[in-house]
């Protein structure tokens, strides 16, 4: 500013304007250092805002696929172990089947093995009936009921067919789904029959399969006495049982695969969540040092500038007239 | 010695002026006062043989007394000034905004919508749980409590600052009006100076102080809006705003006046109250023909409108709007198309009620969640509508549903311009930021410029006392001299007088 003539109330004005542009300069440091936020307003800095607000989201977001990892593995694990527990039973079966086989069995022995397979049966439909918290995980999604119920020799499946939809879907990343849990029936089949007992064969209704109707059709083998064609049908139920027991271990593996995936996805977002806090830390949290240096700094501007305006202002002709 | 004794009085006038100088040398527009000393005309021995050489000097006189002003810094600085103030007024508005808004925060709309689909993911891994229904529907509950806060509080900005038409009382107490009845009374004031000028000045004199106090009544009206000033002859000036004449020698011959907008509903218009003059009945801020274009009434009006342009308060109420409508409207498609947990179709969610709020048309301030939902949580619709289930239900673990809803925050829209719900409310947020920080730089940049100016102004108007000082020392030295002089005629007659 060039200017002829300085007048009096104009030096007054443009040192308070100084000042004040002083005072405003440290009242947003002051602002950043308690909030200990760089961006505090939209106007602070746009550009940045529209970043810190992505990030929170994207942070947000991925806690709660974190958290549905979580939730899916929880259900994994206890139907891995509950698929555990029948591959022994289905093993403890065939071990009892290969003694049945044997030629010189007599019947008291057929009767003592047919009633352990009638407990192994019995606790195929307890683990078949696995729940979590009263959600009951081989159900399909009629998860408000146990799936399997026997009634003599009828195992009623009453869970979603495996001919509708029975997944249950969890997303676990963007536009990614999971199918978390394993069908009821492809696991341990259902057994409706319509002639109770021996003679055999028993007769199943349409529909009936699995591993239940093989072990009910061996069990009803057992108990029947004595014609060698019982040997051959107790040879075809170890078949029978060895295609069974590869049905279990099919859809273990497909946990295991699912297990896999979670575990892949709950280390990348384990990552991806170190490199967006650092970012956001960036952007948003304050570099307390470097604020600290400019508050000293612009507090020692506005001193100064005091101290100059103080001197100048009290200058006047009036003091050396005379 | 008649000679001493009028210059005497000239240099009386002159301290008289120095000394009004010194006293309102703090005094807001005033302008430094000159006195212009001229030779007294001489008087002029009329002989051919004249003894005395001619004219003899008669001392001095004042001839006038100047006042230092230059009227083109004048209306540069009422430019200036104008849109400053107008630069100001939008930034206090839109940081008032920012204020509303609230963002970067866990408590606004972008955490509100964070959490709906949070609680809508849980939703889909626990359908079963009450628990977790219950906090979805609340989830939905806080989404529309925190819009129709912040409705309400950018409602209550707008009223502030233009009124609202369904409510014909606030446009009076609006600042709009306000301002309108300050310029009013400023052009009365203008037109007034103007005839005590003339009558000053048609009897020949100067009307320095009359001049100042006719400025300073501009330099204020500058701050409210724009305006023509034209000088005529007898130091008259013609007021012109908008091209519209409001002052013309000593009358006022047209005012402003505001009144609410008589058009269609607020979201159709562009401002809800009006402002306008009284005689020519011309409407200044509708953006067609004469416009004021400057000044806090541009200001105000601007951030009152819903001009796209700018984050106006009725432009960020609308785009609220529109993102509550959309998500509610997404939400109600999905929970009327899938199944509750009864097996029946779903009700909707968010229910329009107008009685809540009859004075607003926004759908905004209408919005709540449907009470036989809030009441019972199996009304939610979790499981999707399932032709190859019995009557369309697979079962209670059937989260289909609830799961479309959680991926309704991944999806574009064609409502909102085929983006998402967050960064449809990113961009609304973003916009005010940019438009913050653009007027903060302009603000600070006109206020450099109005104050350059205004330093030009005093250097040429301003009072320096150091200045007056001096002045005051060669006058008080003529005067002593004079004053000798005096005495000295007198001892001169004395002796004259005694010699008879």
């Amino acid at each position: 500013m060039n200017f002829s003539r300085i007048s009096s109330s104009s030096m007054i004005d443009q040192s308070l304007y100084y000042l004040n542009t002083n005072l405003k300069s440290l009242s947003d440091l002051q602002e950043k250092m308690s909030s200990g936020k760089n961006i505090n307003a939209p106007g602070d800095d746009p550009v940045g805002l529209t970043r810190v607000l992505n990030l929170t989201t994207t942070l947000g977001v991925d806690a709660r696929y974190a958290k549905n990892v979580q939730d899916a593995v929880s259900e994994t694990n206890t139907a891995d172990s509950a698929v555990t527990n029948m591959v022994n039973l289905v093993q403890r079966a065939q071990e009892l089947t290969t003694q049945a086989a044997n030629v010189t069995n007599n019947q008291s022995g057929r009767d003592a093995i047919a009633l352990e397979i009638d407990q192994i049966i019995n606790q195929l439909v307890q683990l078949g009936n696995t729940d979590i918290g009263g959600k009951y995980i081989f159900a399909g999604v009629k998860t408000d009921t146990p799936p399997f119920s026997r009634t003599n020799d009828d195992i009623t499946y009453s869970g979603t067919p495996s001919g509708q939809n029975w997944q249950r879907n969890t997303e676990i990343g963007r536009g990614v789904q999971l199918t978390t849990n394993i069908n009821g029936a492809t696991l341990l089949g259902n057994v409706q029959v319509t002639t109770a007992g021996p003679p055999l064969p028993p007769t199943f209704a349409a529909g009936s399969g699995g591993l239940f109707k093989t072990l009910v059709e061996l069990k009803q083998d057992l108990q029947a006495g004595g014609a060698t064609n019982q040997l051959t049908e107790i040879r075809n139920r170890l078949d029978d049982l060895t295609a069974d027991l590869s049905t279990l271990t099919g859809q273990q593996s497909i946990l295991g695969a699912v297990g896999n995936r979670l575990s892949i996805t709950q280390s990348r977002i384990d990552e991806r969540k170190s490199i967006l806090t650092q970012q956001y830390s960036d952007l948003q949290n304050v570099d307390m040092p470097k604020t600290i240096a400019d508050l000293n700094a612009q507090q020692n501007v506005l001193q100064a500038s005091m101290s100059v305006t103080g001197k100048i202002l009290q200058m006047n002709l009036l003091d050396y007239l005379r | 010695m008649f000679n001493a004794q009028r210059s005497m009085i000239a240099i009386q006038a002159a301290l008289n002026t120095i000394s009004h100088n010194i006293n309102n040398g703090q005094t807001e527009g005033y302008s430094r006062q000159r006195v212009d000393l001229a030779a007294a005309d001489p008087y002029t021995v009329p002989s051919l043989n004249d003894p005395n050489g001619g004219q003899i000097g008669q001392g001095a006189v004042v001839e006038q007394v100047t006042r230092s002003r230059d009227a083109y810094l004048d209306s540069q600085y009422r430019t200036a000034n104008g849109t400053y103030n107008m630069d100001q007024s939008i930034l206090s508005s839109l940081q008032q905004i920012e204020g509303i808004l609230n963002e970067p925060s866990d408590s606004g709309i972008s955490a509100g919508i964070e959490n709906f689909f949070d609680a809508a993911q849980e939703m889909s891994l626990h359908p079963e749980e009450t628990s977790v229904l219950t906090s979805f529907t609340q989830s939905a509950i806080d989404l529309v409590t925190i819009f129709q806060q912040e409705g309400q509080q950018l409602l209550a900005a707008r009223q502030n600052l233009v009124g609202d038409p369904a409510n014909p009382g606030t446009v009076a107490s609006s600042q709009l009006s306000v301002m309108a009845d300050q310029v009013n009374n400023l052009l009365t004031g203008i037109a007034h100076v103007n005839q005590s000028i003339l009558s000053v000045q048609s009897s020949g004199a100067q009307a320095n102080d009359l001049k100042d106090q006719r400025d300073k009544l501009l330099d204020q009206l500058s701050k409210l809006t724009d305006m023509q000033v034209s000088e005529l002859g007898n130091g008259q000036v013609n007021v012109t705003i908008a091209g519209q004449l409001m002052v013309q020698n000593g009358q006022v011959k047209d005012t402003l006046q505001v009144t609410a907008n008589p058009g269609p509903a607020p979201t159709a218009t562009s401002v809800p109250a009006l402002i306008s003059t009284v005689n020519g009945g011309v409407v200044l801020n509708d953006g067609a023909g004469a416009e004021i274009t400057s000044g806090t009434i541009k200001g105000v009006s601007d951030m009152g409108s819903d001009n796209p342009q700018l984050s106006a308060v009725q432009t960020t109420l609308n785009k609220l709007d529109t993102l509550l409508n959309a998500m509610a409207n997404q939400v109600n498609a999905l929970q009327t198309t899938g199944r509750d947990q009864y097996g029946n179709l779903g009700n909707a969610l968010f229910v329009l009620n107008p009685a809540l709020n009859p004075t607003q048309p926004q759908n905004l301030f209408h919005w709540t969640i449907n009470t036989a939902v809030q009441s019972d949580p199996k009304l939610l619709a979790t499981a999707s509508d399932d032709p190859s289930a019995p009557g369309n239900y697979a079962g209670i673990g059937d989260a289909r549903n609830a799961l479309a809803m959680a991926k309704l925050r991944d999806q574009t829209f064609a409502a909102l311009g085929n983006t998402g719900f967050t960064d449809y409310y990113n961009s609304i947020v973003s916009k005010l930021g940019i438009d913050t920080q653009s007027y903060k730089n302009a603000t600070a940049s006109q206020n450099n410029l109005v104050q350059s100016l205004d330093q030009q102004r005093q250097a040429v108007s301003g009072v320096n006392l150091d200045d007056e000082m001096v002045d005051l020392l060669r006058y008080q030295r003529g005067f002593e001299s004079t004053s000798k002089i005096i005495s000295t005629f007198n001892d001169v007659y004395k002796t004259i007088i005694g010699m008879v």
